[in-house]
């Protein structure tokens, strides 16, 4: 069966989905540089595989990007950010900023910002992932004063 | 003092560790979100000391100071908030490990008790306005979440109701806050407080309608109170427990205490609305419990009425208001954790929350109705337990005001109260049933509420007359600080 859209959106967003992602990862990682962060740059990541969710249906974004594995990573990038955080501790103060600043307007000038930056990344880019795909796989039915839950669009009737 | 950041951190790392793991091991999920509560607990009184020996401890994360940074303050005010909120989450995550076994995956709630236990301690050591409402915002859709986590319709529809209401209290809060912020062009409540007194006072008013409309909606204070009796009513018990007994505390009457007394000093006209607010739902949570016919419901108006003393109390001030409207924070926490565990403890064998359907209760489950019995008699104000104590502090309060009426109505609700009680006990404890065989009831549902009960009896005699020096400290806080007093120094 033909899942999915039509050929030329599959065409085109097949093409442009790796650019988005590298645009997402490069405002993750220029964002104490430029406009932008580890929240913007993790929406237009997980953007991109909502692109190809809407494009080609659930099968194919799930080979790249399992629910399982999404769901490991939002919790490790809030981890991560937590112990970003906690290597303040090393000097006395949480949250201080204790590694070596850099140059200005260089990648590396921002002491913890880019580690921040990158793990609220991985955390925003899939958590957002997860909750979209959720929503898009799951059909709510309320009738007769229950709920049920359905994965197939056949099975509600 | 990385103590006082350390409740937060610890919350914060349960909830996304337990989200690791609770798939494979649901028993360690518990576990480990007992572990990490109690951690807290001990890292909170540990902090004591150090709060107590200060008068006030002022942590700027990441090292930016006032105006720029992140501002966390624990003074002796919030530490007994602090205190409270940090000993009683073990006790219901205790109690919860067992019961939380009716529901299918009993691992997800332990996630988001961490969450929403990190998000009110959060809101009581910020100072600053957005780092209060991000924190509100954490433990309020935490809390959503909770109420919803059986997944029944009805369920799902009081979720609903509380979170478009929750999300009206907040939108209102962050208009203030905005509004805050493009007045002075800060967030810090210091720095704010020590601008504010150099501003045109109708501004102001506004704002301090805003937040006292904001924080009544989360404390369910009488024209505000729609959603609790849903909300509360049809959780699983230990979220009721710590939604009624903790969280519209923290989260709606922690920021009222601290805008009416230290932050927005210059109206004291304020405190008239409080009085207001905290008459009507005292006098209005009382009579809708009376008829009631869910136990968990009644519950829930008594929450409304009781919350009702804390904000007349506040509103009447000077010393003995404001003695009293902490003490009944402690205690009724104490008391109305203590009935809804109990009841929990009741629908985890019955399977039911009518009144009808319960009988003669007294035979099959002893300690149960021991420790009930306690909770509802602490709450209807009978010596020598908790309630007693703030409640008769609350009457002398509105006395040496002059309020003879007030002081009045106090007694009226008081004893009405005593009296919905008293109809409880006879249909579900003290009623005859054909049956009455003792029942076997799990350890971990019983410790948490002997250990509650124990505390709210010796309360009055053994408690209030040692830790009165330390609220002495807080009352002194709410009577003379205002955080302007942060900057000058």
């Amino acid at each position: 069966m033909n899942r999915g859209m039509s050929e030329i959106v599959k065409t085109i967003s097949k093409i442009v989905a790796p650019f988005i992602i590298i645009f997402g990862i490069s405002i993750v990682f220029y964002g104490h540089l430029t406009p932008g962060g580890g929240f913007p740059g993790g929406v237009v990541i997980s953007a991109s595989f909502v692109l190809l969710l809407l494009s080609y249906g659930k099968e194919k974004v799930l080979s790249k990007l399992s629910l399982e594995k999404s769901d490991i990573l939002h919790n490790i990038g809030a981890i991560l950010f937590l112990s970003i955080a906690l290597i303040g501790f090393l000097e006395g103060i949480f949250f201080l900023n204790i590694f070596n600043k850099g140059k200005l307007f260089s990648l590396w000038s921002g002491g913890n910002l880019l580690f921040s930056n990158i793990a609220i990344g991985i955390k925003i880019g899939t958590s957002l992932f997860l909750g979209i795909t959720l929503l898009s796989m799951v059909r709510i039915v309320c009738k007769d004063n229950k709920i049920e839950y359905f994965e197939k669009k056949e099975d509600i009737e | 003092m990385n103590l006082i950041i350390s409740p937060v951190i610890l919350y914060l790392l349960s909830a996304f560790l337990i989200a690791l793991i609770w798939k494979e091991n649901e028993k360690l999920a518990g576990f480990a979100s007992l572990s990490f509560s109690i951690l807290s607990m001990i890292s909170v009184i540990l902090l004591g000391r150090f709060v107590f020996l200060n008068e006030r401890i002022i942590y700027f994360v990441g090292g930016w100071e006032v105006p720029i940074g992140i501002t966390l303050m624990v003074d002796s005010l919030s530490y007994i908030f602090l205190f409270t909120l940090n000993s009683m989450l073990p006790l219901i995550c205790w109690f919860s490990i067992t019961y939380m076994k009716k529901y299918t995956n009993p691992g997800l709630f332990y996630i988001v008790f961490s969450l929403i236990s990190a998000g009110m301690n959060g809101i009581l050591i910020s100072m600053d306005f957005f780092n209060i409402y991000v924190f509100l915002e954490i433990a309020s859709i935490a809390s959503y979440i909770l109420v919803a986590f059986g997944l029944r319709t009805e369920e799902i529809e009081a979720s609903l109701k509380y979170t478009i209401l929750g999300f009206i209290g907040s939108t209102l809060i962050i208009i203030g806050i905005g509004l805050i912020l493009g007045k002075t062009g800060t967030l810090n409540i210091a720095d704010f407080t020590y601008i504010a007194e150099n501003l045109r006072k109708h501004q102001l008013w506004f704002i301090l309608g805003l937040f006292i409309a904001g924080f009544s909606l989360k404390t369910a204070l009488f024209p505000f109170h729609f959603w609790l009796p849903d909300a509360h009513s049809l959780a699983p018990s230990p979220v009721s427990a710590l939604l009624s007994g903790l969280f519209i505390k923290v989260t709606g009457l922690y920021p009222l205490f601290r805008i009416i007394t230290n932050i927005f000093v210059m109206f004291p006209e304020s405190k008239i609305i409080l009085i207001g607010l905290g008459l009507a739902s005292m006098i209005f949570g009382s009579f809708m419990a009376i008829d009631q016919i869910d136990i968990k419901r009644m519950y829930a108006y008594s929450s409304i009425s009781q919350i009702g003393y804390c904000a007349l109390s506040l509103g009447i001030g000077g010393y003995w208001g404001y003695l009293g409207a902490i003490l009944h924070f402690i205690f009724h926490s104490l008391s109305k954790s203590l009935l809804f565990l109990n009841i929990g403890a009741i629908e985890y064998k019955y399977n039911t929350t009518k009144i009808e359907e319960l009988k003669g209760l007294e035979d099959k489950l002893p300690y149960v109705v021991t420790t009930g019995s306690i909770g509802m008699l602490s709450i209807s104000g009978i010596p020598p337990f908790g309630c007693f104590w703030s409640k008769i502090v609350i009457i002398i309060s509105a006395i040496k005001k002059h309020y003879y009426g007030i002081a009045f109505i106090c007694v009226i609700i008081s004893t009405i109260t005593l009296g919905y009680f008293l109809r409880l006990k006879r249909n579900i404890f003290y009623s005859k049933d054909d049956e009455s065989k003792t029942v076997e009831i799990s350890y971990n549902l019983l410790m948490p509420m002997v250990i509650l009960s124990i505390f709210i009896l010796l309360s009055g005699l053994v408690f209030t007359p040692n830790i009165k020096i330390y609220l002495d400290k807080a009352v002194y806080i709410m009577e003379n600080f205002t955080y302007a007093k942060i900057m000058e120094k």
